[in-house]
Parts: C-alpha cells; structure tokens; sequence
C-alpha cells in the first residue's frame, strides 16, 4: 500500500508521498536526526493525531516502564497467550529471571528488551519500531535482531533507524527521509548501492548489501559465500546460514591488475560493468564471479589507472571493514 | 504581649483538663474528615483520570466544573447542600440536615474537585513518554486509568492529603449544614468559630491546637504513602 | 492608562474607602452593643438610621451579642449603649453603678414554637404546663443553652417545672443564636422557646407552628443603658433618652410597621 503523511506543526514540515509499505516486508525509514522518521512513525502508530493511526504493535522511541513489577509491564495490554508468548521472548533475551524485578532496577538494555518482548508477543498485522537496538549493546544487537525478524514474522514492519547496521540487519526494504521529504525507496541492497542524487548518497553512504551463507568461523571473524564469492568479515555467522554482507564502497580499494599479496583479506578480481561520474566521487560497478559490487574511488585514481569498461580489475576490502550480520 | 501570655496559659490549662466534652469534637472532626476525603478520594481519583486521558463530549465542561470546585466556596456548597436538605426541600425526606452525614456530603462536594484536580494534573504531568507508551499499549479504558493512576502515585497522595486539608480546615459548610451543635455535629473548626465569638481565647486556641496536631499527623502519613515503591 | 483616568481611579478608591469606613471629620461614634435578635431582625438598625437622620454629627456602630455578653463588654469598656433583655443581670450592672439611665424601650414576647399537632394540642396552656408535657412526653426540644435573654427566661421555667432538661436525650443544645436553633428545631420537629419576630420572620421556611400559650410570664422587655464611664457619655445619654421619647417611640413603631406590619416589638 501506498501511503502519505503530512504533518504541519513541525520544522521541518513532514510531507511524505507515496511510501510503499507492503505486509511482509520490514520497511526501514532511514534518515538524519531531524528527519521526521520518529513523527511519520507517531502518525501511523495514531500516538500523534492526522495519521492513519494503524492497528499495531508500536515501540516507542523511548519505551517506558510503569512503576511495579517487571512481569507486571511485560504483560501489559497482553491478554493470556500473548503474555506466555512475551515471557518466553523475554527469557530468550535472558531476562527470565528479572520478572520479579521492578522495573526501575532494570538498566537501560534491559528495559528496551522487556519492551520489545511486549511488542512482539502482539498479534497486530502490523510492527512499528521505533530504533530498536539503539540501547542494546553492540555484541548482543544481532541475537535481538535476529528475534525481531522472527517475531514479526510474515507481518509488516516499519522500522525507523539512523544507523546503518541496524537497517541492513533488520530491513528487508528502505525508505530514505531528509528534512520531512521521501527521497528514495526501494529493496535495502539496491538502494544502499545506488543511491538515486548526492543527498541520498549523503545520507545513506554508498554501501554494498549483499546476501550469502556462512561457511567458517575464525575468532570474531566469520566468512561467508556469496555466489561464488568469498568474504571475510566481522560478526558471528552460523555455518550453513543465511547472513548479510555489508561493507561501504568507500571501503573498496582498486588493487590494480596483477593479483598482489599483503595485508587485504578479501580480493576479488572482477571486470568493470559501469562508470558513474558524481562530482567529487566516481562510482564503479564491477562484476565479480557474477556478484555486483559498487566501489567509491577518486575521479583522479580512476585517471591513473586508466580504467575503463572492461577494464579487468583486482579489488580488495580488509575484513575489519566487513560486517557479516545474521538473517537474510 | 501579656493578654497573649494570658491566652496561652489558658488554652493549656484547657488542654490539660480536656473533658469527654472536647474529645468527642476530636472524634467527630476526624470522622467526618476522613470519611469524606475517602470518598471524595474514591470519587476524584478517577474522575480525574478520565479527565487527564479520556477523550469525551463534556470533558471541557467537566475540566472546568473541577477548577470551580477546587476553589468553591465552602459556605455556598453548604447553603445549597442546606436547601436541597431542608425538610420541604428536594431531599428532605431523608432527614439528613444538621446530621453528621450532611456535613460528609457538603465535604465531598468540596473534596471530590481537589482529589479529580490534583490526579489529573500529575497524570498531564507525567510528561510525553509515558502518556506515548500508555497510548501504545493499546489498553482499555479501564486499564490505561489504572496504570496510570499507579504511575502518578505521589499525585494521589498529594489528592489524599490536600483533599484532607481542605475539609478538615473547612468550617462554612460544615457550620451550615451540620450546625454546629453540641455534642452532635460540632467539630474543631466551629468549636473554635464558636469560642472566639464567644471572647473565650483560650478554649479558640486549645481547639486550634488540636486542630494542627491533627494536619500534621495527617500529612505525615500521607506523605509515607506517596514515598513506598518502585 | 492616561494620567487623568488614574487620578479618577485614585479618587474613586479614596471616596469609596471613605463610605466604607465612614471618616468623615466631626462625627462621634456611638458603640451599641444589643440582642442578637434585634441587630438580625434589623428592627435597630431602621432605629438608628431614623436617630442618625437627626443627629448628622454621631455615628450609631451596632454590634449583637447575647445580653450577658453584650454587659460584659460594657463592662470591659467596648460598649456605649446597651440594649437587652435579661432583667437580672441588668438590675445586677446598674447596681454596680456600671450604668444610668437604664430605660425600658420596647418589649416583645416569647413563644412557643413546635411542630403541627402537638404545637395544637398545647393551646392556651400556661408555660409552665406545656414544658412539664414537653418533659413527661419526652418530646424533642431544642435550646439556645448560651448566655442570651431567651435562654434565662426558658431556664426559668424549666426551674418551675422542676425539671432539669440538660443531658436529656431529647433536650438539644445548640448554644448557638436564636436563628440557627429555630432552623434546628424546625428540622428536628421539636419545640422552641423563641422571639415572636425571629419566628415570624422564618415562619414559613421552618413550618413551624406557635403554641399559642397563655403568654403570662413570656414578656420580652428590653431595656437601654447608658454606659458610666464612656468617652461618649453624653451622645450616649442622648441616644438612649431619645429612645425613651415619643420621638424615639415612634421611630421604633414605623420601624415595626415596615418589618413585621404589626407592632411586634411594642414600644
């Protein structure tokens, strides 16, 4: 469904055309603080008047515990199922033995976690989430992630976020705001790519999202096959599951011709597909053993090497700036 | 300074061979005090929800009804309480004028708005996050009033404790309708309204004494009960 | 706000706090203490507007209170003038040689006010009699028990009964003014002794109903007297012999004929 949002008393004024939320798709709003995504989430969620005001299970931006107990806040507004439900998520989060607890002991994690628990044992078609992993430690984000994908399940979600990591950890796809305005949308790994004007590409970076599946693990390093690619990264990858690559294209390098040795995990030699001039940057699509990846380089590097389409390239990224997320 | 010094000694000598007499003004005062702000708690606490979260035709009336009946004058609230009581009146059949039972009316008149007040205001105040989670809960109406009286706590024993002070200070209402007589329906306020009339400082003052002991014990507890919890 | 509208504002605040306090240069105040009953019924204050009509240089400041207080002010200094109704404590002040002049102004009566049937059943009956039934029967009264004039008359009659009423589980007191104990009375369906003008004045809303007793014994006199000792001593004389006057007699009669349409208060 297509749906706009207007929201006048605010600086900037939110005016949102045509955002394409489809069930069953978890939808990440991406944009700068100040954006708007918080009040577009408010107008769907019905906290702010001159919405849709959706049935839905709604995570507020600063989720709050009454005072009482912490199993008291977790079932609230939960009817028998659902609590079980909500008590089960929390004890996987590893606050099953916190519910005796009041709540105003709880720290700030464990708050979010009690909330998000409560969120996602709803029954509602719909899951809005307002920065979900924003107070959850970074080593414990993806296990968090990992459960919200679950939980909201073949539903549809609207996730607001300003942080990139957590969009390609939870997204399936991305609607970019700036100052009150849709700017872009589209599936996560297209729009990370191939941001449509210098705005999103300021905003969002240019990155590369892709998907593969876990085959070794190496300390905090994991490696992933995508296509007939391999990847080293950061992050705890299962062997033999589904997991996302992200890495921006900034944080490619051009190796040269010859396949050289030193310090780059990851090489890929590849042939270049596309050119994109954009002022201060160039962008180049280059096709490795089938795989697109966007690499950000100088225009004066571009010079240097003579590169051209067609040019057969070695490309490199150095697995610290490779992160490897679980889900797909 | 010495007609005070005489005033002084004469309430403690009053206060020192404090009859029955005294004591069952005591008695009454705190019954019907406690009797009305319990129901006026009972009746405003919630009154007072509705008012800070619901959303209702006549909720702009009521809102303003409240701030009238905050600062109502006790001694109308008593004539009209008087009228509607009067033997030939609309509910005079009840026999309730100069009763103890038509002062606890006329108090809950005046307690009812403070307690509805003082809970809607510290519920509006609980500020925008939890009245945002409170709406995103997805309660019934029932519910969303609970938890949120639950979370304004200290506000309901703010409810409880100015609600308390206004009756048991009161004297207007409770002199008009009750009546003040002896023995039935006098209580500290229109025992000392009496006694000044009267010129008999030292009685005034003793019952004044009596009278702020109780305030204060009053408070005291109250104020543990807004403290406890988490 | 120009100048000239806060030099207006300025002097109607002056002017009104003037009225209000009545300071204008040359008056004397005259303090009346008098009965409750005749400062509530307004009878005193036609009185004195009538005597201030005449004397533009005094002031008349009138102030209730049950007699026995209204003398113990006097004693205490706080008084000009009295005007009462309790003959055994006057006689007491004047022997004293606390007052002169003591002048019988006016005189009402008292009745006896009850509810419907029982009120019928007492007619003509002296008063003696009707509070020895009144007693015997249990019936609820309601009494003023203060220091006032009403409460010495109804005290002397329960004494002539022989009947202490007080502690009785129907004998209410109020010791409260007279108004209140009528409202009280008439609310509880119990007898009272009152004020013929009190009554009348609340006749209807208190529906209660005179006894029609034979009224040997319920004469209400009252009496004015000036004050020894006052620094206003001979306003006060002239005041409380005005009273006395024909003059003064025909005022308190227009007076009666505007309130109550009949001579109540009989000069």
């Amino acid at each position: 469904m297509r749906v706009s949002l207007r929201y006048p008393s605010r600086d900037p004024v939110l005016d949102v055309e045509g955002l394409e939320l489809i069930e069953g798709r978890r939808t990440v709003v991406f944009g700068p603080n100040g954006a708007g995504k918080t009040t577009l989430l408010r107008l769907l969620a019905g906290t702010l008047p001159g919405g849709p005001g959706w049935e839905c299970a709604y995570l507020p931006q600063t989720p709050h515990l009454f005072r009482g107990g912490t199993g008291w806040n977790l079932g609230l507004g939960l009817d028998a199922p659902q609590s079980a439900r909500a008590e089960e998520l929390a004890a996987r989060l590893g606050l099953g033995d916190r519910l005796s607890e009041p709540a105003a002991l709880l720290s700030g994690g464990e708050r979010q976690r009690i909330a998000l628990s409560r969120v996602l044992a709803r029954q509602e078609p719909w899951v809005l989430l307002d920065e979900p992993l924003a107070p959850i430690d970074a080593e414990d984000r993806a296990a968090v992630a990992k459960l919200i994908a679950e939980g909201v399940g073949e539903r549809g979600a609207v996730i607001v976020t300003h942080d990139l990591e957590t969009a390609a950890a939870l997204g399936t796809h991305i609607a970019v705001l700036v100052e009150g305005r849709l700017r872009q949308q589209g599936p996560l790994g297209e729009v990370l790519a191939h941001p449509t004007d210098s705005r999103v590409a300021g905003v969002v970076g240019v990155s590369n999202l892709w998907e593969g599946i876990g085959v070794a693990r190496r300390g905090s390093f994991s490696v992933a096959r995508v296509g007939s690619v391999q990847v080293w990264g950061g992050g705890n990858i299962e062997i033999g599951t589904r997991c996302r690559v992200l890495f921006r294209g900034e944080s490619v390098a051009i190796l040269g011709s010859e396949e050289g040795s030193g310090s780059v995990r990851n090489r890929w030699g590849g042939r270049v597909a596309e050119v994109r001039q954009g002022g201060r940057w160039v962008e180049l699509e280059v096709d490795v053993g089938g795989v697109e990846l966007t690499a950000v380089i100088t225009p004066g590097a571009m010079d240097e090497m003579g590169l051209e389409i067609g040019s057969t390239v070695v490309t490199g990224v150095k697995a610290s700036a490779v992160r490897l997320l679980p889900g797909g | 300074m010495e007609f005070l010094w005489e005033v002084l000694a004469d309430a403690v000598e009053v206060l020192s061979r404090a009859g029955p007499e005294l004591w069952v003004v005591v008695a009454l005062t705190l019954a019907v005090s406690a009797a009305s702000t319990m129901i006026g708690v009972l009746l405003g606490v919630p009154l007072g929800a509705a008012l800070a979260l619901g959303r209702f035709r006549g909720r702009g009336v009521l809102r303003l009804a409240v701030s009238v009946g905050m600062g109502f004058p006790p001694v109308l609230a008593g004539l009209l309480l008087l009228l509607v009581f009067w033997r030939s009146g609309p509910l005079g059949g009840l026999g309730l004028i100069f009763t103890p039972a038509a002062m606890v009316i006329a108090q809950v008149v005046l307690a009812t708005p403070v307690a509805a007040g003082v809970v809607s205001g510290s519920i509006r105040g609980l500020g925008m996050v939890p009245m945002e989670q409170l709406t995103a809960l997805r309660l019934g109406r029932m519910a969303r009033g609970m938890v949120a009286v639950r979370e304004a706590r200290a506000g309901v024993a703010t409810a409880v404790a100015a609600s308390f002070g206004r009756v048991v200070a009161e004297v207007g209402a409770v002199l008009v309708v009750g009546g003040n007589i002896v023995g039935e329906t006098r209580v500290l306020t229109t025992l000392i309204v009496e006694e000044s009339r009267q010129a008999r400082f030292g009685a005034a003052v003793a019952a004044g004494a009596m009278l702020l002991v109780i305030a204060l014990f009053v408070n005291i507890a109250v104020g543990r009960l807004g403290e406890d919890g988490l | 706000m120009g100048s000239r509208s806060w030099l207006t504002a300025v002097l109607a605040a002056a002017l009104a706090a003037g009225a209000l306090t009545g300071c204008s240069s040359g008056e004397t105040r005259v303090t009346v203490v008098a009965g409750t009953t005749l400062v509530d019924g307004r009878l005193l204050e036609r009185v004195t507007a009538d005597y201030e009509g005449r004397r533009p240089d005094v002031r008349l400041s009138v102030v209730g209170a049950p007699s026995a207080r209204a003398l113990a002010l006097a004693e205490a200094g706080s008084a000009d003038v009295t005007i009462t109704h309790d003959p055994a404590l006057e006689e007491r002040f004047i022997a004293e040689g606390r007052g002169e002049l003591a002048t019988e102004v006016f005189s009402s009566r008292f009745i006896l006010a009850g509810p419907r049937p029982e009120s019928g059943a007492l007619k003509g009956m002296s008063a003696v009699e009707a509070f020895r039934w009144i007693a015997e029967q249990g019936h609820p009264f309601v009494s003023r028990a203060d220091g006032s004039g009403t409460y010495q008359v109804e005290r002397e009659i329960w004494d002539r009964v022989g009947v202490d009423p007080t502690g009785r589980e129907w004998y209410v007191e109020t010791r409260q003014g007279m108004g209140l104990t009528l409202q009280v009375a008439s609310q509880r369906e119990a007898f009272v002794l009152v004020e013929l003008s009190v009554f009348l004045t609340a006749e209807k809303t208190t529906g209660l109903l005179d006894a029609a007793l034979d009224p040997a014994g319920l004469e209400n006199p009252y009496r004015a007297i000036a004050v020894k000792g006052s620094p206003v001593r001979e306003e006060s004389l002239a005041f409380v012999e005005w009273l006395g006057s024909r003059s003064g007699r025909e005022a308190v009669r227009r007076a009666n004929l505007e309130l109550y349409g009949a001579q109540i208060f009989e000069p």
